[in-house]
């Protein structure tokens, strides 16, 4: 059998390398892929995905400008 | 999460009536199990009870489907037995060893007799999981129950463990790559990023129209990217229905071209033209058959009365050698001399031929009357020896007839064997489908390529829209930071656009680099478990998901492999998936062994278990599949309780499945 990869920590790891100079998206990006893990196969309202996105978003922007 | 399955509980499920209970021991090095059964006993319908268990569906040859066709889920004979008004159910129960412990898996659906005696089954089944947390078990029921089992095993990699061997050696000599792409993108779990990107857009989008109260630039940029959107999805559309259209008409080409590989008017040509020859053939063959056994039957009734008058004719020929032998014959006066004497009445002397003398003379004419007739037979005496010659060469002269007669009918037979066999062949190559089929290919063959540039043309135009539109975007938040009110506004996009781009390039790198590995080690595999290792150089998967054998001589032989070799493909393309997945779920493979020669049998068999070890293979196999080389190389794999027989009643109707430990041999 082959050796086993790990496909999340691959996913991980290209994505900070692409953002390593820009902290806001790197938090952006692992907060939204743990919610679509979160609502992964679970019926939810497209309205109430985009008002989670904003929460996402105007937290980060608060991060980072503290 | 690894797992394996510990027993498989059914009750009433297709032609399984009554409760049934398979228990798999478990060992990392005897992996296997084996359940042996006939075609049409219920070896698929197992596997089925597992799909149904896991995802509420069945695994058909024809694909997925739901049960509400043909024969009811719930045993036929058990609805019939009920009476009206009475309940029943079906049910597949499935204990699983998990690293975190046990799980019981249970799926129910109900169904009955109504009040009028009219057997049912209702549309939705339950399902149950039942899972340890720590120290508890918790019972998992509704809606949201799938979940944990589709965390445990996605649906979307079920394939990939549960097979049907007949659809996993299809799949090389099917597959798009677009087929292969999805495949792999299946394992690559890019579902997670793709639907963060969607997300981000539509949440754009949403941002987007919340601006109010902007400058008449900024609603003219609005306008715009509204615009571009717009052109985007509809394009986007117009390019998945294309592709879709593809697809079908590229799956329908390829199957012509297979079909056309063996089908096609120059072989029916050839076969018609050899057909011919053979009729002719057969036809101067009767003819020389036709003389050669007269020949032989005008001897037969020539030599058949010597034969039978043989004893005589030797005796004849002893009287007459014994005759010769006394000197009686041949006769030394001619008797129509003495009778021209007597009829004269003088004797060669001159004396008269009167009283004693002419008596006596007239006694010798009457005893050379007698010697000439010997004289005859003297002559036939050559006759008799010759007759008698020929009778001694009789056995060996009908042999020689008889072997001619006995080449020609046996030419005759292999010609007109060959005849039936091409007239089978051109049977099949119906003429009228195969020209039909032609002219299709040749119509399919411009449909695709008008397609394919149709597509291009619509995939650089959403390449274009897009370039457009983030410039746009780009422009937006300029114009949104010239106005303060704006500020926030634009700093959600912006954070939202900057997120966007990486996470779409993430995309496209972890694709390409995931396809890589499915690439080395798809082809590390099919090098494992291949048979001929040196008739092969490699198995690649393109930047295009075009999947390429190499032959040692430099072909590409994807279109050409053997059933065994496209089943080792398929096989190492699974696991190299399976792997990559991340998922350790068993493998349970049905008709693994169909159409495969004896030597892949034999290698497949040997490598396979060793191959997955830790992994367990369960292997529903026919009695032609399990002979006794496969037996012998999956006993080292196989814990003897592990062998499973799918016995039918006498009416083939229902089956049980009984450990037959003990009763491999």
């Amino acid at each position: 059998m082959n050796e086993e990869v790990n496909i999340s920590d691959l996913i991980m790891s290209t994505v900070y390398s692409l953002c390593r100079e820009k902290p806001a998206v790197r938090k952006l990006v692992k907060r939204s892929l743990n919610y679509e893990l979160d609502i992964w196969n679970r019926h939810i309202r497209e309205s109430d995905i985009a008002s989670e996105y904003d929460l996402m978003v105007v937290k980060v922007i608060k991060e980072m400008s503290q | 999460m690894r797992f394996s399955i510990s027993s498989l509980k059914i009750t009433n499920f297709r032609q399984y009536r009554g409760k049934h209970t398979i228990e798999f021991t478990l060992d990392k090095k005897k992996n296997v199990v084996i359940i042996k059964g006939k075609n049409g006993s219920g070896k698929s319908n197992l596997l089925n009870a597992i799909t149904w268990c896991l995802y509420d569906l069945e695994v058909h040859k024809e694909g997925d489907t739901k049960y509400d066709d043909g024969m009811p889920i719930i045993n036929a004979a058990e609805l019939e037995s009920l009476v009206p008004g009475q309940m029943t159910l079906a049910e597949v129960e499935i204990a699983l060893d998990t690293e975190n412990g046990s799980w019981l898996i249970r799926r129910q659906v109900e169904g009955g007799k109504d009040g009028l005696g009219n057997p049912y089954v209702r549309p939705k089944s339950e399902l149950t999981v039942i899972h340890t947390k720590g120290d508890q078990n918790l019972v998992e029921q509704g809606d949201d129950t799938q979940i944990y089992i589709n965390k445990l095993l996605p649906p979307a990699l079920r394939s990939f463990f549960l097979i049907d061997g007949e659809q996993l050696r299809e799949f090389f000599r099917k597959s798009t790559p677009k087929k292969i792409a999805e495949a792999i993108d299946i394992v690559s779990q890019l579902a997670l990023l793709e639907q963060a990107v969607y997300h981000l857009h539509q949440y754009q989008s949403r941002v987007n129209k919340s601006i109010k109260d902007t400058s008449p630039k900024v609603k003219a940029i609005q306008l715009e990217i509204k615009s571009f959107e717009a052109k985007n999805a509809e394009t986007q559309e117009a390019i998945q229905k294309g592709e879709q259209s593809l697809d079908t008409m590229e799956e329908e080409l390829r199957d012509i071209q297979n079909y056309l590989k063996n089908h096609n008017v120059g072989r029916i040509s050839a076969l018609q033209g050899e057909r011919e020859t053979i009729d002719k053939d057969i036809s101067r063959r009767n003819r020389e058959l036709g003389d050669v056994e007269e020949k032989r039957n005008r001897y037969l009734v020539r030599l058949a009365p010597l034969i039978y008058l043989k004893p005589t004719i030797e005796r004849a020929l002893a009287y007459i050698e014994d005759k010769v032998e006394k000197g009686e014959l041949p006769a030394r006066i001619k008797e129509t001399f003495v009778r021209e004497l007597l009829d004269r009445g003088v004797c060669i002397c001159g004396n008269d031929l009167e009283g004693e003398s002419r008596r006596i003379l007239e006694t010798y004419g009457e005893r050379l009357a007698l010697s000439e007739l010997s004289e005859v037979t003297i002559e036939g005496r050559i006759t008799f020896g010759g007759i008698l010659a020929e009778i001694d060469e009789f056995p060996q002269r009908m042999d020689e007839h008889n072997e001619s007669i006995d080449g020609l009918k046996a030419e005759l037979e292999r010609k007109k064997r060959r005849r039936e066999l091409i007239a089978e062949e051109i049977q099949e190559h119906n003429i009228d489908d195969v020209l039909r089929k032609e002219d299709r290919r040749s119509t399919l063959e411009k449909n695709v390529a008008t397609k394919r540039q149709l597509l291009l043309v619509a995939q650089s135009d959403v390449q274009n829209f897009t370039t457009r539109l983030e410039g746009k975007k780009k422009e937006l938040l300029h114009e949104l930071s010239i106005d303060q009110k704006n500020e926030e506004l634009r700093a959600k996009l912006s954070i939202a656009q900057e997120t966007l781009e990486v996470l779409v390039t993430a995309e496209e790198i972890v694709r390409a680099k995931i396809r890589e590995l499915v690439e080395t080690n798809t082809q590390r595999n099919f090098f494992t478990l291949i048979r001929k290792k040196g008739a092969f150089t490699g198995v690649t998967i393109d930047e295009n998901y075009s999947v390429r054998v190499a032959h040692v001589q430099g072909y590409n032989v994807i279109n050409d492999l053997s059933a065994g070799e496209y089943l080792i493909l398929g096989l190492s393309f699974m696991s190299a998936l399976m792997s990559i997945s991340g998922f350790q779920s068993p493998v349970i493979i049905d008709t693994p062994l169909g159409k495969i020669d004896e030597e892949h049998r034999e290698y497949i068999t040997t490598e396979l278990p060793k191959f997955l070890e830790g992994t367990q293979l369960i292997l529903l196999v026919t009695p032609t599949e399990y002979d006794s080389a496969v037996r012998r190389n999956l006993d080292q794999f196989l814990l003897p309780e592990n062998y499973y027989e799918i016995k039918e009643d006498v009416h083939g109707i229902e089956s049980r499945v009984v450990n037959a430990h003990g009763a491999k041999a």
